[in-house]
């Protein structure tokens, strides 16, 4: 014991011996330059001189030490200080991510270029969009092409050369009174040319720390930080553009490193070494600045000698499984290893204990799934682009009109028989429209579908230490990243599509900011997607090792009753159905239509009182269909709709046509509620309604038509126990142990 | 099943929801019935314009009887609360009842708030909001809000620091 004991320091002394001479050279204070002659402490000394720790002003409690090592953490202090403020060119410190060191620090200079360009592009192609009418008008008073066209470019030039100086200025003050500052206790970000602003972020309330980068982002190894906080009721996230993407790597896992020490009841330094306990664990900078040597860093801001090597964390990224690949790996990989002109060297942030990626069919459905949300926009916009071009060729369309409607009036009185003579005069001419829109629908489509897949190229979702984290994205890079501690709910989904192929998406749900930028809205429509098509039975395998913590599902005990059934099909088939009250308004328009046609306030033409029947029975049609599928939408929910509760999880399954199921811990419900309409109360089922702060503003799990009395019981569930009414509960259940968990089944019991 | 939740709002709170309701009724009638009174003023032709009028009256005389004499008292009765050792028990709702149960470890912060009309009356609203939605308990004397904000708060320093 005394051996090993008097060994550590000896290598202690040896190594601030050899740093000290460089690293004390830029330092010209006094301070620094004594600390240099200074006698190097020895064992004895360190451990003799040892007091009972008196706090410092920071509340840090630091180890008074012999007074060499005093004199030595004074010195190393006033270096790390100095150097935060300017570093030589060769200094070895520049190693050390700029994000790391103390004290404020700017982004990169493309804040101001970059992002000028844009806004300059941005304002151009508005300008040009509006004065190419002017042109037009030019030209139409009677101006030569040439010369109009010469003229407006050289305006053109000129005031994209003002517009281009003013956007630059302006970003230019813009990055120069911005800048970020990693405090002893939050996150703090300065701002604002004219009207200061700050945004203070303690580190505590950190929920994920996401980065994004655009594709000149991504080729100039650039991105946005995006740091997410919940709480209060300005729920915003705060935005950090334009930061390089080594720094970026660095400020989230410096991030989530302070979290956690805070959180463990530790505190910070100035130079974010880390108390925790009686454990000294140096920040980055302050190895940097000791030279490298860890341990003199930690023996010198109090750590015990003995027990110092033993806390440093070794931040290595070992990959335990193997992730599935795809064709699109590769070129990823190629784009990662580029990491960009100012991308700087890749940084550890914590070792992997999971990691997950996309096989080529995963990636391939994906895309089409993904695009299948695209399907409707691009039928709009098609309908859209029609519209336009029959109001550009209205006065053809019209003559055309008139002379069918002419052909029609003529020898047609009977509907049926109008409605013949206008399909055969629509002919040829409908079909080749029709075969136009198809044909575009598919090539936009699959255009959609490849832009999908681009984007879930590269797609990787891994557990490392306390956080998941999910990037994807080819061109357009997204990361990722969330705490576990502030997962709120793990989602399986099973849509129509998917389940066919038996597949789901798998999300888990987060507190969202109440802003959210277009860029990301799609993939976040609800919470964090970590696995966009996986097998369903590939499900418990994923979260087993994404989110050990969720891994075991509550069993599902608790069914809708069987009258739910019936209120089920009433309800999907009926009330909510969009489709049926469609039906109603085409009845009663029917009516109103019989009833002026009979007593002759209203006449009408064949063709048009042909087009009202057709579209009186295709919605007739139309809600035969949509009720079948709702009964067997009902039939399916009422069979695989199921709740299920335990110590710590509940989950909820919803069935039917697709499927959704939601896990979340008992901690994270943030009040429980149940609620019954009177056909309810006569039915005797109740609404069972989870409440958790996933979302923005949270989000209701729940399930309809619960026996009164299971949902009564799950209330009771939701209820905190004392130890008191747990001790009761477990005497009832004869179970042993006396912790809440027993309490939760003795509810259930 | 358990009970339902033993206390009950203060009585006096009957008369805050219907001078309340009363005033907000009549002002929605005096604002969309103010433009057909004009018109029918205005023009000797706007026969129509008083039937709208008329009709409007109608409404405002029924809800006003509907939000006066026949809601408060289902209302006050349907509505029922317990402060219990860890949680807010709250039953209410007269066509959709809920049941709800708040863990006050959950509660983020609690406020009471009083508009002239509560003041009048010497109530309070107690307003308790989690991290996914907010409740009020809305009349209150000022004393029960007192305890019950003391003891949602030191309810609330026991939980975890952060959702």
């Amino acid at each position: 014991m005394g051996d090993s004991y008097n060994n550590v320091p000896d290598q202690v002394l040896d190594e601030p011996r050899a740093a000290s001479p460089a690293s004390c050279e830029p330092v010209d204070t006094a301070a620094g330059a004594q600390a240099c002659e200074v006698p190097h402490p020895d064992a004895g000394s360190a451990s003799a001189g040892r007091t009972a720790a008196p706090a410092t002003e920071a509340g840090v409690p630091l180890q008074s030490l012999g007074a060499e090592w005093q004199a030595y953490r004074d010195a190393l202090a006033a270096y790390a200080r100095a150097g935060a403020a300017a570093l030589a060119p060769n200094d070895p410190r520049n190693a050390v991510p700029a994000s790391l060191r103390p004290g404020r620090h700017a982004v990169h200079h493309s804040y101001i270029w970059l992002g000028g360009l844009s806004a300059v592009g941005a304002i151009m192609l508005v300008m040009i969009l509006s004065s190419a009418g002017s042109i037009m008008s030019m030209v139409e008073g009677g101006m030569p092409v040439f010369i109009a066209l010469a003229a407006s470019a050289g305006i053109g030039l000129l005031t994209a050369l003002v517009v281009g100086a003013v956007v630059f200025a302006a970003q230019w003050l813009a990055w120069k009174n911005l800048s970020y500052e990693l405090a002893p206790t939050e996150f703090s970000l300065f701002s604002g040319i004219v009207n200061k602003k700050r945004r203070h972020v303690p580190y505590q309330r950190i929920q994920s720390v996401n980065q994004q980068a655009g594709v000149m982002q991504r080729v100039l190894g650039i991105c946005d930080v995006k740091i997410d906080t919940a709480g209060g009721a300005a729920n915003e996230a705060v935005t950090l553009r334009y930061v390089r993407t080594s720094e970026a790597e660095a400020l989230r896992s410096e991030l989530f490193r302070r979290k956690k020490v805070l959180l463990a009841g530790g505190a910070l330094d100035e130079f974010g070494t880390a108390y925790v306990g009686g454990t000294v664990v140096p920040s980055a900078w302050m190895i940097a600045c000791a030279g490298g040597d860890a341990r003199s860093a930690q023996i010198a801001f109090g750590a015990d000698p003995a027990a110092a090597d033993m806390s440093l964390e070794q931040a290595c990224s070992c990959v335990g499984t193997p992730a599935e690949g795809n064709l699109l790996d590769g070129a990823d990989e190629l784009l990662n290893d580029m990491r960009g002109v100012f991308g700087g060297q890749e940084v550890a942030t914590g070792a992997v204990s999971y990691e997950a990626g996309l096989s080529n069919k995963e990636l391939f459905f994906a895309g089409l799934s993904g695009a299948a949300g695209h399907f409707g926009v691009i039928i709009a916009g098609i309908i859209g682009l029609a519209g336009t071009l029959a109001q550009f060729f209205e006065s053809n369309i019209e003559a055309w009109v008139e002379g069918a409607m002419a052909g029609v009036s003529a020898d047609a009185s009977l509907p049926a028989q109008g409605a013949a003579a206008l399909g055969g005069l629509f002919g040829s001419f409908a079909w080749q429209v029709a075969l136009w829109a198809v044909v575009s629908v598919l090539a936009l489509w699959a255009f959609s579908v490849i832009g999908t897949i681009v984007q879930y190229g590269g797609f990787k979702v891994r557990r490392r230490e306390g956080r998941i984290e999910v990037e994807h994205g080819l061109l357009q890079r997204t990361f990722h990243g969330i705490d576990v501690d502030r997962v709120q709910t793990v989602v399986v989904k099973e849509s129509f599509v998917r389940r066919m192929f038996g597949y789901c998406e798998l999300s888990v749900g987060k507190i969202d900011s109440a802003v959210q930028d277009s860029q990301d809205g799609a993939p976040q429509a609800r919470g964090m997607v970590i696995h966009p098509f996986v097998k369903t039975s590939r499900v418990p395998d994923l979260v087993g090792g994404l989110l050990p913590e969720f891994a075991d599902m509550p069993e599902q005990t608790v069914r809708p009753a069987p009258v739910a059934l019936r209120r089920a099909i009433v309800r999907k088939g009926v009330i909510r159905s969009t489709v049926f009250w469609l039906m109603v308004g085409a009845i009663l328009g029917r009516i109103g239509l019989e009833a002026g046609l009979r007593s002759g306030a209203l006449a009408i033409d064949a063709g048009m009182l042909a087009l009202c029947e057709t579209a009186f029975a295709a919605a007739v049609a139309l809600f035969i269909i949509a009720f079948a599928l709702n009964v067997v939408d009902a039939v399916l929910w009422h069979r695989s709709s199921v709740l299920g509760y335990d110590s710590s999880f509940m989950s909820i399954t919803n069935g039917g046509l697709s499927k959704t199921t939601a896990v979340f811990p008992r901690k994270k419900i943030q009040f429980g509620y149940v609620k019954t309409n009177p056909f309810q109360r006569g039915a005797h089922v109740a609404i069972v309604n989870a409440r958790t702060a996933a979302g923005v503003g949270g989000i209701t799990e729940q399930l309809w038509d619960v026996p009164e009395e299971e949902a009564a019981r799950w209330l009771e569930w939701v209820r905190p126990r004392t130890v008191a009414s747990a001790n009761g509960a477990v005497r009832a259940n004869g179970a042993a142990p006396a912790d809440e968990a027993a309490a939760a089944n003795g509810a259930e019991g | 099943m358990r009970p339902l939740p033993q206390n009950q709002l203060d009585p006096k709170v009957k008369s805050v929801w219907r001078i309340g309701d009363a005033l907000w009724i009549t002002a929605a009638y005096l604002m969309c019935a103010f433009t057909f009174f004009v018109i029918a003023l205005a023009d000797p032709a706007g026969g129509w314009a008083w039937l709208v009028v008329a009709v409007m009256t109608a409404v405002w005389a029924i809800s006003l009887i509907v939000a006066v004499v026949v809601l408060p008292p289902v209302r006050y009765v349907r509505w029922r609360y317990e402060v219990g050792e860890n949680e807010l028990d709250i039953a209410k709702g007269i066509v959709w009842r809920t049941r709800s149960v708040i863990p006050f470890v959950r509660v983020q912060n609690t406020d009471t708030k009083q508009g002239p009309i509560l003041r009048a009356f010497g109530l309070a609203g107690v307003t308790v909001s989690t991290a996914a939605g907010q409740h009020e308990i809305p009349g209150l004397s000022f004393e029960e809000a007192d305890v019950l904000r003391d003891r949602i708060a030191t309810q609330a320093r026991l939980a975890q620091e952060d959702v």
